[in-house]
């Protein structure tokens, strides 16, 4: 019972961290319909901006306050620069836009750092541990649930109270009617992206301080699994996506507890099978809408 | 076109393609061994580049799965063909006792593609019901699906470390032949019907389906032939290379690929070819720097990234700049075809259709049964107490009308009235929430658009619906081809139907480049290429002056005249459904209010007036023209 109740814990972490991600890009999705593959290279940026930050000898905290910014910094430069100019191009052309960008961003690091893997040392206070009922409650726990929480009411809020989240709403549905209102569409989709980078920096954090290395690769790898569950939850649908990340983090859990040590390197590769069924069944995902177009 | 040209003209064409690279590859591959790996690689490239093609360029899904498919049929061929000797020592245990098989290598390529193949057409199934976006990033988690079971299943495959000893078999002349094979079929797959019908799923979902065609069936099969060519290039990779590991099939393969194709242009095979030619040299250059050369005189650093950042830029650059590739949906023999045929460009506004064939046609089919007016008798299209609702919305509200055999009926009312909804109802888009519609016997309301549409149920849309990159030959070749397979005793060719529709002229330019008045003609000769039962037009006269919609009168009677087929027809143009139509139905908020002939629906001008708040003749062309566009 203990176990399960850890196992929950753990796919509640994993899974808040999936949500993350796969949120920033629903946000994005729904607003200009960019699947971005570059969304994992966010946190790759934030990841290296805390080791320089590590270079230069400053507290983690700092390390966390300019990883974030870095990557809300490098979405609002990826929209500027590449793809601003195929906004009104095919959703094809748009995706392997970001596709480039992905592969440029990553062999930057390849160069300009190097290929092999970089420590980013955890902060020690992480791994500190503390049982609560008979759970082990570490800090790593904590600071996910703390910060997801904290991200998604955010969210919310800003889309329920605020004329920008309103204007966001409104532009997901319908972008022209938007701009007949004289909301400045450039306006909305830099939020968007802003938002966007900030998500995935708060998920680079999270995973920064769990994983403890950085590649100038591990972006494409972190940023299918929001991809996955933006399939799952029905693209571009935001609350989908969360419920897509949710369950993709308990699948992997669950299946790590009960698949036998032998096969755990297939651990990502089971789950997926899972999600291909599921898309036999629903290959609109949960909240995904049957083919919107107007006829 | 003759027919002899055009059976042999993909041969020849992806023969000419074929050629210039071959020699290309082979002036160049006569000095040291190392010169002759680079091409022999890249021409195995070339064989991956063009199964990628086939099912990206047909179906418009960019696919990262491919890849996956080249290793899995490399590792098998390396499992089949390898001597046990050394299997021995890598995997001992491998299941099936793999360890102890030893096959010719040809032999083992061969089985590896077959099997490879089989395995693409069970993971296809689900990969190929999800369309777009989705199905590209289900491929992207199919490549890190088999990368995971290459890499663990150490049994199999010994894991991350190299599989070695595997002979080294392949030659140019075996790499050139499978190149010749995937570029013939990559041509002909293109020229298919199958091909045409993905193509047209590609551009245009919804009205594939209105055009009876299985649009998942059609993404299915290309993505098992284009299976064949990613299987048989990665065997081929195998057994030249004498050494893999998964991660030879894994993302920078990807790279190099995608690149390849997004350069040349994903909709054309001899893109495919060039964009592999000029990727390889670009990135061995970038190689070249990257290895921090002596260069006048000065060491440059080493820079281990730099191939892979070329391949990034060339994505890049390619999409910011000219997004379609080089080449487009261009083929080699297509220069030299263009520069033999003069352009006509057809005038703006060009004669509609029927006009010429409206006075042809006593003569041409006399025989012809046309019942004329309303009459009494079955009626083909029944619609009972249909509805439709949406979330609350009751956009169609128990409607209930009847279209008989040859009769022209039009359906009027203010925007929002439902009528739209109603035809996506009876054409399948929507299946209605209570009601049904039968066609002749048969209740049709539960059966999907594209099996209605191969009971002869014809339509067009609202807001034009063409296949944009399919010529309008094309264009009508799937109505055609939907013709020929479910009701062949209507089939007509597609030169028959070009010279009916009078559109002849404009037959080989891509429907996109039309203008307006011209994509809509090419859009009733598509539902006409159907050999429709039933004919459902969405505002055909919109954005049309009056001398123009008297025009399309004659060309929609001259129709129902020549296929015998009745027509249901939505417009806000009063003066053109009172003059064309011999019933028309009032519909307001959901519900039928008036019913009657032209001139019944005239008398009851109080329902006209309150509900299209226009006065009913002749002005009402010219206001509703400004309301419609």
């Amino acid at each position: 019972m203990e176990n399960v109740a850890q196992q929950i814990l753990n796919g509640l972490t994993l899974g808040a961290t999936y949500a993350l991600m796969a949120l920033g890009l629903a946000i994005v999705f729904s607003i200009i319909g960019l699947v971005n593959f570059a969304h994992g290279e966010l946190i790759t940026i934030s990841a290296y901006t805390m080791l320089a930050m590590r270079y230069l000898g400053l507290p983690w905290v700092v390390w966390a306050l300019a990883g974030v910014l870095a990557s809300v910094l490098g979405a609002l430069v990826m929209e500027r620069l590449a793809f601003r100019p195929v906004r009104h191009a095919s959703p094809v052309t748009m995706m392997l836009t970001s596709f480039g960008v992905s592969v440029l961003v990553a062999a930057a690091f390849e160069i300009g750092i190097s290929p092999r893997p970089r420590a980013i040392p955890q902060p020690g206070w992480i791994t500190s541990s503390f049982s609560v009922a008979g759970l082990q409650l570490r800090a790593e726990h904590l600071l996910t649930f703390g910060v997801t929480a904290v991200a998604l009411l955010g969210l919310l809020l800003l889309l329920r109270r605020s004329l920008i989240g309103a204007a966001m709403r409104a532009a997901a549905e319908d972008f022209d009617a938007v701009r007949l209102m004289g909301i400045k569409a450039n306006a909305v989709i830099a939020y968007a992206f802003a938002i966007s980078g900030l998500l995935a920096g708060l998920a680079s954090v999270i995973i920064m301080s769990r994983r403890g290395v950085a590649t100038p690769h591990m972006g494409l790898t972190l940023g299918l699994n929001a991809f996955v569950a933006n399939v799952i939850g029905g693209m571009g649908n935001l609350w989908g996506a969360v419920a897509g990340g949710f369950i993709l983090g308990f699948g992997e859990v669950a299946l790590r507890a009960w698949l036998p040590a032998s096969l755990s390197g297939l651990t990502q590769g089971f789950l997926f099978l899972m999600v291909a069924v599921f898309l036999l069944i629903w290959p609109h995902g949960l909240f995904g809408q049957k083919t919107a177009v107007r006829v | 076109m003759n027919q002899i040209g055009s059976r042999f003209r993909p041969a020849l064409g992806g023969l000419a393609s074929w050629l210039v690279l071959a020699v290309l590859a082979l002036l160049y591959a006569t000095g040291s061994s190392s010169r002759d790996q680079l091409v022999t690689v890249m021409l195995i490239n070339a064989v991956i580049v063009v199964g990628i093609q086939i099912y990206t360029g047909n179906t418009g899904i960019v696919s990262f799965g491919h890849v996956s498919l080249a290793g899995i049929a490399a590792y098998l061929s390396a499992l089949l063909a390898t001597p046990s000797a050394v299997k021995m020592s890598i995997i001992p245990h491998a299941p099936f006792g793999l360890a102890h098989v030893e096959m010719p290598p040809v032999l083992g390529i061969l089985l590896a593609v077959v099997i490879t193949t089989a395995i693409a057409a069970v993971l296809g199934l689900a990969i190929n019901r999800v369309s777009g976006l989705t199905a590209s990033i289900v491929t992207l988690a199919m490549l890190f699906v088999v990368n995971a079971v290459l890499t663990n299943w150490k049994d199999l495959t010994g894991g991350a470390e190299a599989f070695y000893g595997i002979p080294v078999v392949t030659t140019r002349w075996w790499v050139l032949a499978a190149l010749l094979a995937a570029v013939l079929a990559a041509r002909y797959f293109w020229a298919s019907r199958v091909g045409l019908r993905a193509r047209a799923g590609r551009d245009d979902e919804l009205a594939a389906a209105s055009m009876g065609v299985r649009v998942v069936r059609a993404r299915y099969f290309s993505w098992v032939v284009s299976a064949v060519f990613a299987a048989l290039g990665g065997a081929l990779l195998g057994h030249l290379l004498g050494a893999i590991q998964p991660g030879t099939f894994y993302l920078s393969l990807n790279f190099l690929t995608l690149a390849m194709l997004v350069l040349g242009g994903m909709n054309s095979i001899t893109g495919a070819l060039l964009g592999t030619v000029v990727v390889t040299v670009g990135s061995e250059l970038a190689r070249w720097l990257g290895d921090g050369p002596r260069l006048l005189g000065v060491d440059l650093p080493d820079l281990p990234g730099l191939s892979l950042l070329f391949q990034g830029a060339v994505i890049l650059i390619v999409m910011l700049l000219k997004p379609e590739g080089i080449m487009g949906d261009r083929e080699l023999d297509h220069l030299w075809r263009r520069r033999g045929r003069p352009v006509s460009e057809p005038a703006e506004a060009p004669a509609l259709p029927g006009a010429e064939p409206a006075e042809a046609q006593s003569a041409v089919a006399p025989g012809a049964t046309v019942p004329s007016a309303a009459q009494p008798g079955r009626p083909l299209l029944a619609v009972s107490s249909v509805s439709m609702h949406f979330a609350g919305l009751r956009a169609v509200d128990g409607v209930s009308l009847e279209v008989h055999p040859g009769q022209i009926v039009g359906l009027i009312g203010p925007n929002g009235a439902g009528k739209t909804t109603l035809l996506n109802v009876i054409s399948g888009v929507y299946s209605p929430t209570g009601g049904k519609v039968t066609l002749g016997e048969e209740e049709i309301s539960s059966l999907s658009a594209t099996r209605i549409a191969w009971r002869g149920v014809a339509r067009t849309f609202q807001n034009i619906h063409l296949f944009s990159g399919l010529s309008v030959r094309e264009n009508i070749e799937v109505g055609a081809a939907t013709a020929a397979a479910h009701r062949p005793e209507v089939h007509r060719a597609a030169d028959e139907l070009l010279e009916l529709s009078g559109l002849g002229e404009v037959a080989e330019r891509k429907a996109s480049t039309l203008p307006y008045g011209l994509q809509r003609q090419v859009e009733m000769a598509r539902a006409v290429a159907l050999g429709p039962q039933v004919l459902l037009l969405d505002e055909p006269a919109a954005g049309m002056n009056e001398a123009e919609s008297e025009a399309l009168i004659g060309a929609i009677r001259a129709i129902r005249d020549r296929e015998g087929c009745a027509v249901l027809l939505i417009d806000h143009d009063l003066h053109f459904v009172l003059n064309l139509c011999e019933r028309i139905y009032v519909l307001d908020a959901g519900r039928i209010i008036a019913a009657g002939t032209p001139d019944e629906i005239q008398k009851e001008a109080c329902v006209i007036e309150a509900y299209l708040g226009t006065k009913a003749g002749g002005a009402s062309g010219q206001v509703q023209v400004e309301a419609v566009v």
